[in-house]
Protein backbone atom coordinates (compact mmCIF):
# COMPACT_ATOMS: atom_id res chain seq x y z
CA UNK A 1 0.00 0.00 0.00
CA UNK A 2 1.71 3.40 -1.00
CA UNK A 3 1.18 5.84 1.49
CA UNK A 4 1.07 9.52 0.98
CA UNK A 5 2.58 11.10 3.73
CA UNK A 6 1.92 14.50 2.89
CA UNK A 7 -1.79 13.78 3.98
CA UNK A 8 -0.90 12.22 7.46
CA UNK A 9 -1.05 14.57 10.63
CA UNK A 10 2.25 14.56 12.33
CA UNK A 11 1.18 12.30 14.96
CA UNK A 12 0.73 9.75 12.33
CA UNK A 13 4.13 10.52 11.40
CA UNK A 14 5.44 9.87 14.61
CA UNK A 15 4.09 6.95 14.99
CA UNK A 16 5.73 5.86 11.82
CA UNK A 17 9.05 7.12 12.87
CA UNK A 18 8.55 5.25 16.36
CA UNK A 19 7.64 2.52 14.64
CA UNK A 20 9.23 1.53 11.37
CA UNK A 21 12.14 3.87 11.52
CA UNK A 22 10.01 5.84 8.17
CA UNK A 23 12.23 8.23 6.93
CA UNK A 24 10.16 9.94 4.82
CA UNK A 25 8.03 10.43 7.67
CA UNK A 26 10.53 11.94 8.89
CA UNK A 27 11.32 13.63 5.99
CA UNK A 28 7.89 15.05 5.62
CA UNK A 29 8.30 16.12 9.43
CA UNK A 30 11.13 17.88 8.78
CA UNK A 31 9.76 19.88 5.80
CA UNK A 32 6.36 20.95 7.29
CA UNK A 33 8.68 22.10 10.58
CA UNK A 34 11.87 23.79 9.75
CA UNK A 35 11.10 27.07 9.21
CA UNK A 36 8.63 27.42 11.77
CA UNK A 37 10.99 26.07 14.54
CA UNK A 38 13.49 27.83 12.85
CA UNK A 39 11.82 31.00 13.80
CA UNK A 40 10.96 29.71 17.29
CA UNK A 41 14.65 28.71 17.46
CA UNK A 42 16.21 32.44 16.62
CA UNK A 43 13.81 34.52 18.77
CA UNK A 44 15.53 32.34 21.89
CA UNK A 45 18.70 32.66 20.27
CA UNK A 46 19.28 35.91 17.87
CA UNK A 47 21.84 34.16 15.57
CA UNK A 48 21.05 32.23 11.93
CA UNK A 49 23.39 29.73 12.45
CA UNK A 50 23.08 28.75 15.64
CA UNK A 51 19.30 29.02 15.23
CA UNK A 52 19.76 26.67 12.74
CA UNK A 53 22.02 24.42 14.43
CA UNK A 54 19.47 24.05 17.08
CA UNK A 55 16.90 22.80 14.84
CA UNK A 56 18.93 20.43 13.25
CA UNK A 57 20.39 19.13 16.26
CA UNK A 58 16.37 18.75 17.74
CA UNK A 59 15.55 16.76 14.51
CA UNK A 60 18.50 15.04 14.67
CA UNK A 61 17.79 14.20 18.20
CA UNK A 62 13.85 12.99 17.51
CA UNK A 63 15.49 10.79 14.19
CA UNK A 64 18.28 9.18 16.57
CA UNK A 65 15.59 8.59 19.88
CA UNK A 66 12.25 8.76 18.41
CA UNK A 67 11.15 6.98 21.57
CA UNK A 68 11.15 10.15 23.46
CA UNK A 69 8.07 11.19 22.41
CA UNK A 70 5.15 9.73 24.26
CA UNK A 71 2.44 9.11 22.33
CA UNK A 72 -0.50 8.96 24.72
CA UNK A 73 -3.02 10.44 22.30
CA UNK A 74 -2.93 13.69 23.94
CA UNK A 75 0.29 15.01 23.35
CA UNK A 76 0.31 17.39 19.89
CA UNK A 77 3.72 16.57 18.14
CA UNK A 78 4.41 20.70 17.77
CA UNK A 79 3.80 21.19 21.41
CA UNK A 80 6.08 18.54 22.27
CA UNK A 81 8.67 19.47 19.64
CA UNK A 82 8.69 23.42 20.84
CA UNK A 83 9.95 22.11 24.37
CA UNK A 84 12.99 20.29 22.35
CA UNK A 85 14.11 22.96 20.85
CA UNK A 86 13.26 25.81 23.45
CA UNK A 87 15.44 23.71 25.71
CA UNK A 88 18.34 22.94 23.42
CA UNK A 89 17.99 27.06 22.51
CA UNK A 90 18.43 27.70 26.51
CA UNK A 91 21.96 25.25 26.42
CA UNK A 92 22.86 26.84 23.38
CA UNK A 93 22.49 30.35 25.37
CA UNK A 94 24.05 29.46 28.52
CA UNK A 95 27.10 27.64 26.92
CA UNK A 96 27.49 30.89 24.87
CA UNK A 97 27.15 32.80 28.07
CA UNK A 98 29.76 30.56 30.21
CA UNK A 99 32.74 31.28 27.23
CA UNK A 100 31.70 34.84 26.66
CA UNK A 101 30.79 36.46 29.73
CA UNK A 102 27.85 38.35 30.79
CA UNK A 103 27.65 41.00 28.24
CA UNK A 104 27.21 37.58 25.34
CA UNK A 105 23.61 39.19 24.36
CA UNK A 106 24.55 42.53 22.91
CA UNK A 107 27.09 40.89 21.34
CA UNK A 108 24.91 37.96 19.83
CA UNK A 109 22.87 40.69 18.36
CA UNK A 110 25.33 43.46 17.59
CA UNK A 111 28.25 42.01 16.52
CA UNK A 112 30.46 38.97 15.53
CA UNK A 113 29.04 36.15 13.79
CA UNK A 114 25.77 37.43 13.67
CA UNK A 115 26.20 40.96 12.53
CA UNK A 116 24.89 40.45 8.93
CA UNK A 117 21.42 38.90 10.55
CA UNK A 118 21.40 41.79 12.52
CA UNK A 119 21.69 44.27 9.56
CA UNK A 120 18.40 43.24 7.94
CA UNK A 121 16.99 44.81 11.23
CA UNK A 122 16.28 48.36 11.36
CA UNK A 123 16.93 50.25 14.87
CA UNK A 124 13.77 50.02 16.09
CA UNK A 125 13.72 46.29 15.42
CA UNK A 126 17.30 45.91 17.31
CA UNK A 127 16.21 47.99 20.52
CA UNK A 128 12.93 45.51 20.92
CA UNK A 129 15.39 42.43 20.53
CA UNK A 130 17.27 43.76 23.31
CA UNK A 131 15.04 44.22 25.47
CA UNK A 132 13.26 41.13 24.90
CA UNK A 133 17.09 39.33 25.36
CA UNK A 134 17.33 41.38 28.46
CA UNK A 135 14.40 39.42 30.35
CA UNK A 136 14.52 36.48 32.44
CA UNK A 137 15.03 33.50 30.70
CA UNK A 138 11.55 32.23 31.64
CA UNK A 139 9.71 35.72 31.14
CA UNK A 140 11.35 35.50 27.71
CA UNK A 141 10.06 31.93 26.58
CA UNK A 142 6.84 32.27 27.94
CA UNK A 143 6.67 35.92 25.72
CA UNK A 144 7.93 33.90 22.73
CA UNK A 145 5.47 31.10 23.19
CA UNK A 146 2.50 33.40 23.57
CA UNK A 147 3.39 36.32 21.76
CA UNK A 148 5.50 35.21 18.49
CA UNK A 149 4.38 31.67 18.34
CA UNK A 150 0.66 32.41 18.89
CA UNK A 151 0.10 29.28 21.47
CA UNK A 152 -2.55 29.31 23.75
CA UNK A 153 -1.86 29.57 27.51
CA UNK A 154 -2.08 25.99 28.50
CA UNK A 155 -0.01 24.88 25.59
CA UNK A 156 2.55 27.43 26.65
CA UNK A 157 2.09 26.55 30.52
CA UNK A 158 1.89 22.85 29.03
CA UNK A 159 5.73 23.28 27.23
CA UNK A 160 7.32 25.26 30.23
CA UNK A 161 6.01 22.88 32.65
CA UNK A 162 4.26 25.05 34.59
CA UNK A 163 0.78 26.09 35.82
CA UNK A 164 -1.26 28.87 33.71
CA UNK A 165 -1.60 31.11 36.69
CA UNK A 166 2.23 30.62 36.54
CA UNK A 167 2.42 31.73 32.99
CA UNK A 168 0.39 34.45 33.21
CA UNK A 169 2.22 36.11 35.82
CA UNK A 170 5.29 35.45 33.82
CA UNK A 171 3.36 37.50 31.09
CA UNK A 172 2.36 40.25 33.45
CA UNK A 173 5.99 40.39 34.92
CA UNK A 174 7.46 40.60 31.31
CA UNK A 175 5.24 43.23 30.04
CA UNK A 176 6.42 45.29 32.67
CA UNK A 177 9.77 44.96 32.28
CA UNK A 178 9.80 45.44 28.29
CA UNK A 179 7.47 49.15 28.69
CA UNK A 180 10.50 50.14 31.44
CA UNK A 181 13.15 49.43 29.07
CA UNK A 182 12.01 50.68 26.13
CA UNK A 183 10.66 53.87 27.69
CA UNK A 184 14.02 54.04 29.22
CA UNK A 185 15.38 53.84 25.58
CA UNK A 186 12.73 56.98 24.52
CA UNK A 187 9.78 54.82 23.44
CA UNK B 1 -2.03 37.07 25.40
CA UNK B 2 -3.62 40.34 26.70
CA UNK B 3 -0.60 42.75 25.67
CA UNK B 4 -1.37 46.68 25.09
CA UNK B 5 -2.06 47.70 21.57
CA UNK B 6 0.98 50.09 21.26
CA UNK B 7 3.35 47.24 22.79
CA UNK B 8 1.93 44.53 20.27
CA UNK B 9 3.22 46.67 17.83
CA UNK B 10 6.25 47.57 19.10
CA UNK B 11 6.63 43.78 19.60
CA UNK B 12 6.15 43.62 16.16
CA UNK B 13 8.78 44.92 15.00
CA UNK B 14 11.39 42.48 16.17
CA UNK B 15 12.15 40.60 12.79
CA UNK B 16 13.62 36.99 11.96
CA UNK B 17 15.91 36.74 9.21
CA UNK B 18 15.11 34.02 6.52
CA UNK B 19 16.78 30.84 7.00
CA UNK B 20 18.53 29.13 4.62
CA UNK B 21 16.74 27.81 1.93
CA UNK B 22 18.49 24.42 2.26
CA UNK B 23 18.04 23.54 5.80
CA UNK B 24 15.24 21.29 4.96
CA UNK B 25 17.75 19.40 3.15
CA UNK B 26 20.80 19.56 4.90
CA UNK B 27 18.65 17.93 8.40
CA UNK B 28 17.39 14.99 5.73
CA UNK B 29 20.64 14.66 4.39
CA UNK B 30 22.18 14.09 8.22
CA UNK B 31 19.68 12.00 9.49
CA UNK B 32 20.57 9.57 6.63
CA UNK B 33 24.41 9.36 7.93
CA UNK B 34 22.69 8.62 10.85
CA UNK B 35 20.64 5.79 10.34
CA UNK B 36 22.22 3.16 10.94
CA UNK B 37 22.19 4.62 15.00
CA UNK B 38 18.32 4.54 14.90
CA UNK B 39 17.30 1.73 16.67
CA UNK B 40 13.45 1.98 15.55
CA UNK B 41 13.53 -0.35 12.67
CA UNK B 42 12.94 -3.96 12.73
CA UNK B 43 16.98 -5.15 13.26
CA UNK B 44 16.98 -2.58 16.24
CA UNK B 45 13.95 -3.99 17.69
CA UNK B 46 15.46 -7.34 17.66
CA UNK B 47 18.72 -6.18 19.15
CA UNK B 48 16.78 -4.16 21.84
CA UNK B 49 14.70 -7.08 22.52
CA UNK B 50 17.12 -9.28 23.70
CA UNK B 51 19.02 -6.55 25.61
CA UNK B 52 15.38 -6.19 27.35
CA UNK B 53 15.78 -9.36 28.20
CA UNK B 54 19.05 -10.14 29.16
CA UNK B 55 18.29 -6.89 31.56
CA UNK B 56 15.28 -8.58 33.01
CA UNK B 57 17.06 -11.65 34.35
CA UNK B 58 17.67 -11.23 37.91
CA UNK B 59 21.66 -12.67 37.74
CA UNK B 60 23.69 -9.70 37.51
CA UNK B 61 25.86 -10.20 34.03
CA UNK B 62 28.84 -11.18 36.10
CA UNK B 63 27.03 -13.80 37.88
CA UNK B 64 25.15 -14.55 34.35
CA UNK B 65 28.31 -15.24 32.73
CA UNK B 66 29.60 -17.50 35.51
CA UNK B 67 26.93 -19.63 35.80
CA UNK B 68 26.78 -19.75 31.49
CA UNK B 69 30.34 -21.02 31.94
CA UNK B 70 29.98 -23.93 34.26
CA UNK B 71 27.45 -25.29 32.34
CA UNK B 72 28.87 -25.08 29.42
CA UNK B 73 31.98 -26.57 30.93
CA UNK B 74 29.90 -29.54 32.98
CA UNK B 75 28.40 -30.39 29.39
CA UNK B 76 31.20 -30.77 27.68
CA UNK B 77 33.03 -32.49 30.18
CA UNK B 78 30.21 -35.04 30.80
CA UNK B 79 30.73 -35.75 27.16
CA UNK B 80 34.69 -36.04 26.93
CA UNK B 81 34.59 -38.35 30.18
CA UNK B 82 32.15 -40.42 27.85
CA UNK B 83 29.19 -40.51 30.69
CA UNK B 84 26.65 -39.60 27.92
CA UNK B 85 27.64 -41.27 25.07
CA UNK B 86 25.96 -44.43 27.10
CA UNK B 87 22.78 -42.41 27.47
CA UNK B 88 20.42 -41.50 24.52
CA UNK B 89 20.72 -38.16 25.63
CA UNK B 90 21.27 -34.97 27.48
CA UNK B 91 17.98 -35.51 29.24
CA UNK B 92 18.39 -39.73 29.80
CA UNK B 93 21.93 -38.78 31.28
CA UNK B 94 20.02 -35.91 33.83
CA UNK B 95 17.52 -38.52 34.89
CA UNK B 96 19.75 -41.04 35.60
CA UNK B 97 21.05 -39.26 38.52
CA UNK B 98 18.05 -39.84 40.28
CA UNK B 99 18.84 -44.13 40.26
CA UNK B 100 21.96 -43.41 41.32
CA UNK B 101 22.14 -45.09 44.95
CA UNK B 102 25.11 -42.93 46.46
CA UNK B 103 26.91 -44.74 49.50
CA UNK B 104 24.88 -48.03 49.00
CA UNK B 105 27.58 -50.26 48.03
CA UNK B 106 29.53 -49.41 51.65
CA UNK B 107 26.01 -49.87 53.60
Amino acid sequence: MIIDHETLSDEQLMIRVQQNADHKAFSALVSRHTRMFYAAAYRMYPNQDEAEDIVQEAFLKLWRRPEIWKSDGKAKFTTWFYRIVTNLAIDHLRKKKNTKGSDSLDRIIDNGESAQDVMELDEQGKAVERAVQQLPERQKIALNLCFYEELSNKEAAEIMDIGVKALESLLMRAKASLRDNLRGQGW
Amino acid sequence: MAIDKDLEEILSKRAVPEMRSNLEHRIIQASLVQEVSNNAGSSGFAIRAFKDFIDSLVLPNPALSLSMVLLIGLVLGAYSGGVIQDYNSLEAYIMMGSDFDYGGDFL
